[in-house]
């Protein structure tokens, strides 16, 4: 009796505290809808601020020392944060505050209607521009103290100790780097476009007997076909992704890796994918010099340095896990292959086989894809692999799928009309240039790829995979009937942002699959409904010629 | 999963700011033209591989 009591006194509390935290709003909460706000009324009159007051870099160097303030306060004196933020969390927005940031506000875009310093006398215009400061400074600290009331907002500064002053130093200096950026970065581009220039011409002279090289305007290749390096070419981009992936790995999943000497793992990563870009540039003038330069400066150029990207940061993820010297993750050389299992695997694998498959056969075209029956192959290859893996899925369906399928369809197409998306597309006139045999090959293959393989691969990873996985860790402990309204809503968002200009199309149909799946908690229903979508949308493109629809 | 979002989150911030240069024909059959490294337009599909091949490089369990 006692332990049914007080299983249902902590089940009440639990969800007194769900619900709380649900509804109510913590100091990380507030922030955000403290910068929406600010966002929201800085926009309209950002060009109204008089640039020559100086108020632009005074707000600039504000918000980095916010930012780092709020980062390093939290790092450093996190209970406190998490103290200030649940005693906030019972007290309401002060709307007092708010209407007193409205008048302030107010004041301030009226002044800024006054004629600048140049216009009006010295004295009018000091007392002008003060006031005009004043009422900035009053806007800001009225808002802020609506979300943040005055005292918890005291005791989180004087909590934070010296924070403060680190905070203004980095931020001071972080803002003299960037204004001086201009100086320097011209500096910067031009050692580095040199340098893989330099590179480029010694790899070529590998390969090409008779090399044109003009460092004057970057030109470089054969007479046949050359191209110029510019700034942005020369592994910059690269080189800052790689930077973001590599911090950001390093510093999410700190306690993985040995330090100080994983730090060596970011500079290994920047050069690595800097020397890959030297080797993109090369290939990419072979391919032109062979006679394809439709491919090298279409499908290859634009894939190569993202199929570069992921190969170098999936080999830094790698090497940071594997590597002893870096990695402090305990030892499994004693266990064998057999005590580990890994489901994320066989739900996700042949939707990426089917994306990477794209990129290389991307890479290898004009424009029309030839080498799409490459994806099939590969989803094909992926789902045979992993075939053990999905014997405990239900693969049944019922007669609602294929409606809900055409539904889709239809909304598919209603809304690709209202975008008034040209019908005209590259596949029309590759498949043009094709003997018969070939062209009903390809289009055969290439049905059965949006029919057969894509459905299953798109419906493991989103709805078998993601909706359970954005819920738990341990998504295969749940049903795939277990979800929420925020997991189907990102999981269907992802879908609809692979669909390119048609997300909004992708994201509906993402939900409506979901709901598919989510009735009965059966794979086979979402599969059903997405492969009548897309062989209702084949025979469309086939009736019509509306090439552009695939 | 959070974290990765949040790395995914990163790198398309950074996207952002890159922008493909536009390709300049010249006449007299030599073709000069720029190569930008990173093409936005295959974002998408590029960080959607990144991401899934962290998740499955970090999904192994013990059985």
């Amino acid at each position: 009796m006692d332990v049914t009591r007080q299983s249902a006194t902590a089940l009440l509390e639990g969800s007194r505290l769900v619900s709380r935290s649900f509804l109510s709003l913590g100091l990380p909460q507030r922030l955000v809808l403290f910068a929406l706000l600010f966002a929201a009324e800085w926009s309209p009159i950002s060009n109204l601020v008089h640039k020559d007051r100086g108020a632009g870099s005074l707000l600039h160097l504000s918000i980095v020392f916010a930012s780092f303030f709020l980062a390093l306060g939290y790092l450093k004196e996190r209970s406190l944060f998490r103290r200030i933020s649940n005693e906030i969390a019972g007290i309401p927005i002060g709307w007092h505050y708010l209407g007193l940031h409205l008048v302030a506000f107010i004041g301030f875009i009226g002044l800024s209607y006054f004629p600048q310093e140049g216009d009006s006398s010295g004295i009018q215009a000091y007392l002008v521009a003060s006031t005009w400061y004043v009422a900035g400074i009053l806007a800001i600290a009225f808002a802020g103290f609506a979300f943040v009331p005055p005292k918890p907002a005291l005791r989180l500064v004087r909590g934070a100790g010296s924070l403060w002053i680190y905070a203004l130093a980095v931020a001071t200096i972080a803002h003299q780097l960037v204004s001086a950026f201009p100086r320097w970065n011209g500096l910067v581009w031009k050692t580095a476009t040199d340098l893989t220039f330099s590179l480029v011409k010694a790899f070529l002279q590998l390969f090409l007997s008779k090399v044109i090289a003009d460092p004057a305007v970057m030109t470089i290749g054969n007479p046949d076909f050359s191209i110029t390096i510019l700034p942005w070419c020369s592994g910059f981009e690269g080189a800052a992704l790689m930077l973001v992936f590599s911090v950001a790995w390093l510093c999410f999943f700190r306690r993985e890796f040995r330090f100080p000497q994983a730090l060596l793992l970011i500079p290994l990563g920047m050069l690595t994918i800097w020397l890959s870009n030297a080797v993109r540039i090369t290939v990419l003038i072979l391919i032109g010099v062979a006679g394809l330069p439709g491919i090298a400066m279409g499908g290859f150029h634009s894939q190569a340095g993202w199929i570069a990207f992921n190969c170098v940061a999936l080999g830094f993820v790698i090497v940071a896990q594997r590597v002893r010297w870096f990695s402090a993750r305990p030892s499994r050389s004693g266990l064998q292959d057999g005590f580990f299992h890994n489901p994320t695997a066989a739900y996700l694998t042949p939707f990426l086989m089917i994306l990477a498959a794209a990129m290389i056969s991307r890479a290898a075209s004009e424009g029309f894809e030839w080498l799409y029956p490459l994806r099939l192959v590969a989803a094909g290859a992926a789902l045979w692999i992993f075939r053990s893996s999905y014997k405990d899925l239900d693969w049944r369906f019922g007669w609602i799928s294929p409606l809900i399928g055409s539904l889709v369809f239809v909304i598919w197409v209603v809304l690709d009309k209202l975008a008034g998306a040209p019908s005209a597309g590259v596949i029309g006139t590759g498949l043009a240039a094709m003997p018969a045999a070939t062209k009903i090959t390809w289009l055969a293959l290439r049905t059965a790829g949006a029919v057969i393989t894509v459905p299953i691969a798109e419906e493991l990873a989103f709805r078998g995979f993601l909706i359970r996985r954005l819920i738990s860790a341990d998504f295969e402990s749940h049903g795939l009937r277990k979800y929420t309204y925020l997991s189907v809503l990102i999981s269907s968002v992802a879908f609809g942002l692979m669909h390119g200009d048609r997300w909004l199309a992708g994201t509906v149909a993402g939900v409506l699959y979901a709901i598919t799946l989510l009735t009965r908690g059966r794979i086979g229903d979402a599969i059903v409904a997405h492969a009548t979508t897309n062989a209702l949308l084949a025979a469309w493109v086939l009736y019509s010629g509306n090439w552009n629809l695939w | 999963m959070k974290k990765i979002i949040g790395m995914l989150l990163l790198l398309i911030g950074l996207l952002g700011l890159i922008q493909a240069s536009p390709c300049r024909p010249e006449p007299g059959g030599v073709s000069t033209c720029g190569a930008p490294e990173i093409d936005p337009a295959s974002g998408a599909s590029a960080l959607a591989l990144l991401s899934g091949a962290t998740l499955i490089i970090r999904g192994r369990r013990k059985k």
